[in-house]
């Protein structure tokens, strides 16, 4: 950069916008008709924050045009903590959680960045354990490992959810909807443009499918602890359709243009090693077309017999002794039709024994697809020995019986 | 040094393990090299008997009926097969192929659910184990056999890698797995039902007691599945309540190996060993009046006139009875299936008897039996008594299953001509006869090595098995009496690894074994269908002898330097 623009700005921040901040973590506590639980909320916050003890941090108060006497119970509160990093905004018109959130983002100054509700559902202990882990990932995704005191209505639904995103987004993550902690720049940049309950998949698909790292951890359930939510409302509904609709778009969007990822979705090994997928799905469509091409070969080969293959017309074994024409057909077409040559070998434990005592003739009849011409094969008395081979072929070896040559087909 | 260094590590990572996916991919990729390779170029085999499962088949949908009819020489067939054979959609298209492409998928997915099994606890072991088996052809090697040793092996390993997760997981959800899994292997032959009761202990050994309502639950689920599958396939087979309720006679099964072998061992059959062996007697008698050579039971024996001449026709009935009870072999056990009972069941209950009543009299004929049995299936496999001669147990029948001998041989694919004519052409047709001079050499060479080094590979398996059995021992011991010195040894023997990586495998393996030794012969079948466990079995072997390898020289090298030390030099290096 210019020397000028040097006074301005740092190289290091142009790079590393998020290494500016001053503070560890901005905490947004958004408020709405929260009059009776937001100073409990904020001593809460600042509790598990003194408890960690080694961030800097700042409270961003968003109250969202509350109609109850929640704005002064907040200045109450900042009158009495004076020394605290407070900072309280009151909206003059409702914009919703998901606006708030972006804003409160724009107004901290804290590296990371984490969202607490204002009706005191989220216990101390639960904020420790997410705080602790600060630093070891760019995203915490707090999820409920339990799920005691939830209806099964509430848990049915928020499985279905989770499995929903999960499953258009291609991520395996246990849980969308807890208070996530980001880094503040990524909801700047990267924020939601939903106004729904759904911004938080939404952030969170988007920033994973970047390549950002984040870490699960397990936290106990937290529930409201008045009335009733309204994020199942049909409006909201209706919302998070369509967040679930730009997150199965950006998957799409990313896969066909190879691009979208600021940070490479894995690291680490040679060229296929990273692109097992593609490997996988190639290799699934070559098992496929392996299938079908043996398959087509096979049955190509069965009925169109290459030239000089023999086709058994007739086989019998013990014709002479009264037994029955064709008896053994079974056997030495099933060895022989369809080969160039073939030497049957004669077996009598499968072919059977019809007449002990007589001496038997075995006498076998084929007909070979090149030129139409019908060979006869006649083995004369005694009957063969056993594993003795009947040689078989359609090179003129058999006898030519007058009057049976046909044309080909 | 660098540059070859540098070439080094790139075919290491080329061809080394990596990453699961990576590893995974690899494997399935020379499988299915391999196993399209022989799907294309190898031949079709029927075995003798196939076809029994197509008429179960067709029982199942209603279009036959398998009342009175006798499958597998009244021992029966399993229904598994027969639902592949639905699957497949054989009894529409009378094609072989839906078969062959389901049983050579099993054989490519066989290998990565082997590297999977063993992955938890040897990573690189798991890879380089699943490679040599991809190899070795164990997975595909049954694939293009028209019987149910495919599916058998298959869900034989199926069962392994559920096994294995729960051994590394203790998750009841694998223990409900593993109990159908079983049932599969029970649905392709019997001998499932006894490897769930061999598996079993094992999981509440080490599933703890909080996985004990969860072991009940799948006891139940498999009880209750054997017991409607019991049920379904009498119906099916249109038994009575006095008939056998399953498919399968124990008895015809148990009578075969316990008679043929008897003379070898000197054991003659005789009236005093009990009261059935007395009736198998009588009743041959009977069978063989006024002389064998007029009986009309007798008559019309099949296979060579020389030989029902020489050794069934010129005897007088008393002479043939005693030839049989003193000169066992495979065709005088034919002689009495025919003589002693027209009815299945009758002769299965008998025969069954009659190996009790020998066992009794004879339990160290028919330990020797069992052992060397299974020894031969471990280390040296192919045993058998042949067709039509009294000659004692011999070895062979060593045929590669993808068709030996093409272009001289016949028949020796097609061991069953019931099926439809479609499937039999194409059966019979040999596809490397229209192939390219190369295609045939590479298909040949593969042959030869295989064939050459079949013997000695399975000896190695053997031996390299001992060393996982050995730390198996070893840490088993370890935990039971928790001594000192133990700890030591096994930790030296990875027995902390190698008993949870292996117990599934040695039980699979072992339990085959004992099934093939007391009830059949270890022919080479039955041996492929072992391959692949053993092949696992000596992978798990090979760590361990690295890693004491690996000790010994660390040992060694210490034990020079000291050496070197106390003479006064100065140590180098």
């Amino acid at each position: 950069m210019t020397p000028t623009a040097a006074k301005l700005h740092k190289a290091a921040d142009a790079i590393n916008p998020e290494l500016a901040s001053p503070l560890d973590v901005t905490v947004f506590v958004s408020c709405y008709n929260e009059s009776q639980y937001i100073a409990n909320t904020l001593d809460n916050v600042r509790e598990a924050l003194c408890e960690i003890g080694t961030l800097t941090y700042e409270i961003i108060i968003i109250d969202d045009c509350s109609s109850d006497d929640s704005a002064r119970v907040i200045s109450e509160y900042l009158n009495r903590y004076p020394t605290e990093r407070i900072l309280f905004r009151r909206n003059l018109v409702n914009l919703g959680w998901a606006h708030n959130y972006v804003d409160a983002a724009f107004l901290g100054c804290g590296k990371y960045f984490r969202v607490v509700c204002g009706d005191e559902s989220e216990p101390k202990e639960t904020m420790v354990r997410v705080f602790r882990h600060l630093g070891e990932a760019d995203i915490l995704v707090p999820y409920y490992a339990t799920t005691q005191g939830r209806s099964i209505y509430r848990r049915t639904l928020s499985r279905a959810y989770t499995a929903l995103v999960n499953l258009l987004s291609g991520l395996h993550l246990s849980y969308y909807n807890g208070l996530h902690v980001h880094l503040r720049y990524n909801v700047m940049r990267w924020h939601s443009n939903t106004r729904g309950f759904g911004f938080q998949a939404d952030l969170l698909c988007q920033l994973l499918g970047r390549g950002f790292s984040y870490k699960e951890i397990p936290v106990t359930t937290v529930e409201r602890k008045k009335g009733n939510s309204t994020a199942l409302s049909f409006r909201n509904f209706l919302s998070v359709g369509h967040t679930l609709f730009d997150i199965l778009a950006r998957r799409l969007a990313n896969w066909t243009y190879k691009k979208g990822t600021s940070v490479p979705a894995s690291t680490g090994g040679i060229w296929p090693e990273r692109h097992w997928k593609g490997l996988a799905l190639a290799l699934a469509i070559l098992t496929a077309t392996g299938f079908y091409g043996w398959a087509w070969s096979l049955e190509s080969a069965i009925e169109h017999p290459g030239p000089g293959t023999i086709d058994v017309t007739s086989a019998s074994f013990g014709q002479n002794c009264g037994a029955a024409k064709d008896n053994v057909l079974d056997w030495v077409r099933s060895s022989c039709d369809g080969k160039r040559q073939c030497s049957f070998r004669f077996d009598s434990m499968l072919l059977g024994n019809p007449a002990p005592t007589c001496a038997k003739e075995f006498l076998i009849q084929w007909r070979c697809s090149a030129g139409g011409r019908t060979f006869e094969k006649l083995r004369p008395p005694p009957e063969p020995a056993q594993n003795e081979l009947v040689p078989l072929d359609c090179a003129g070896e058999g006898r030519s019986v007058p009057g049976t040559e046909r044309p080909a087909k | 040094m660098t540059v070859f260094g540098s070439f080094i590590r790139g075919v290491v990572s080329w061809i080394g393990p990596g990453s699961k996916q990576f590893d995974l991919i690899r494997i399935y990729a020379l499988g299915a090299l391999i196993g399209f390779f022989f799907l294309f170029f190898g031949d079709i085999s029927v075995e003798n008997g196939a076809a029994d499962y197509v008429q179960l088949a067709l029982a199942i949908v209603g279009d036959a009926s398998l009342k009175g009819q006798v499958l597998n020489g009244g021992q029966g067939r399993d229904i598994g097969m027969a639902l592949i054979w639905l699957i497949s959609g054989y009894l529409y298209t009378h094609s072989f192929i839906g078969v062959i492409a389901i049983q050579v998928l099993m054989g490519l997915t066989m290998p990565l659910l082997c590297y999977l099994a063993l992955r938890p606890w040897f990573p690189r072991a798991a890879y380089w184990t699943t490679l040599a088996g991809t190899l070795s052809l164990a997975p595909i090697l049954l694939s293009k056999l028209i019987h149910h040793d495919q599916p058998y092996i298959f869900f034989t390993i199926v069962s392994l890698y559920v096994f294995n997760r729960f051994m590394l997981t203790t998750r009841p959800r694998s223990l409900y797995i593993l109990s159908i899994s079983v049932f599969a292997v029970d649905l392709m032959r019997q001998a499932g039902t006894g490897l769930f009761w061999i598996l079993l202990p094992i999981c509440a050994f080490h599933g703890g007691r909080r996985n004990y309502k969860h072991i009940t639950f799948a006891t139940a689920i498999f009880i209750g599945a054997n017991f409607a599958y019991t049920q379904y396939i009498s119906n099916l087979m249109g038994n009575t309540e006095s008939e056998i309720g399953g498919v399968t006679g124990p008895g015809i099964q148990l009578f075969y190996n316990i008679y043929t072998n008897s003379s070898e061992f000197g054991v003659s059959l005789s009236p005093r060993l009990g009261p059935s062996v007395s009736l198998i007697l009588n009743r041959l008698h009977q069978c063989s009046l006024p002389s064998p050579a007029q009986s009309k039971l007798l008559a019309n024996w099949p296979g060579p006139a020389q030989f029902s001449n020489e050794n069934i026709y010129r005897y007088t009935a008393d002479e043939l009875v005693n030839k049989v009870a003193t000169q066992s072999n495979r065709e005088y056990y034919y002689l009495i299936m025919q003589c002693v009972a027209a009815h299945p069941s009758e002769l299965d209950r008998i025969l069954l008897n009659a190996s009790l009543e020998i066992a009794r009299v004879h339990p160290l004929y028919i330990l020797e039996l069992f052992l060397r049995n299974s020894l031969e299936l471990l280390y040296d496999p192919g045993w058998l008594h042949g067709r039509f001669t009294t000659a004692p147990q011999f070895q062979g029948g060593l045929i590669f299953p993808f068709g030996d001998n093409v272009r001289v041989e016949q028949g020796g694919n097609i061991g069953d001509t019931r099926f439809a004519q479609r499937a039999l052409s194409e059966a019979s047709f040999i596809p490397l006869e229209r192939q390219p001079q190369f295609v045939a050499d590479l298909y040949f060479s593969i042959h030869q090595i295989w064939y050459r080094y079949y013997h000695p590979i399975t000896i190695v398996l053997g031996c390299l098995a001992w060393f996982s059995w050995f730390s198996t021992a070893l840490g088993l011991l370890q935990q039971w009496t928790g001594a000192a010195w133990l700890t030591r040894c096994s930790s030296r023997w990875l027995s902390d690894r190698v008993i949870p990586a292996s117990i599934g495998i040695s039980a699979l393996l072992l339990w085959n074994v004992a099934i093939v030794a007391i009830a059949v012969e270890p022919l080479y079948r039955y041996d492929f269908g072992l391959l692949t466990l053993k092949i696992m079995l000596a992978g798990v072997g090979v760590v361990v002898f690295l890693n004491l390898a690996q000790r010994a020289i660390w040992l060694l090298r210490m034990r020079l330097k000291m050496l070197v030390h106390h003479s006064g030099e100065p140590i180098k290096g």
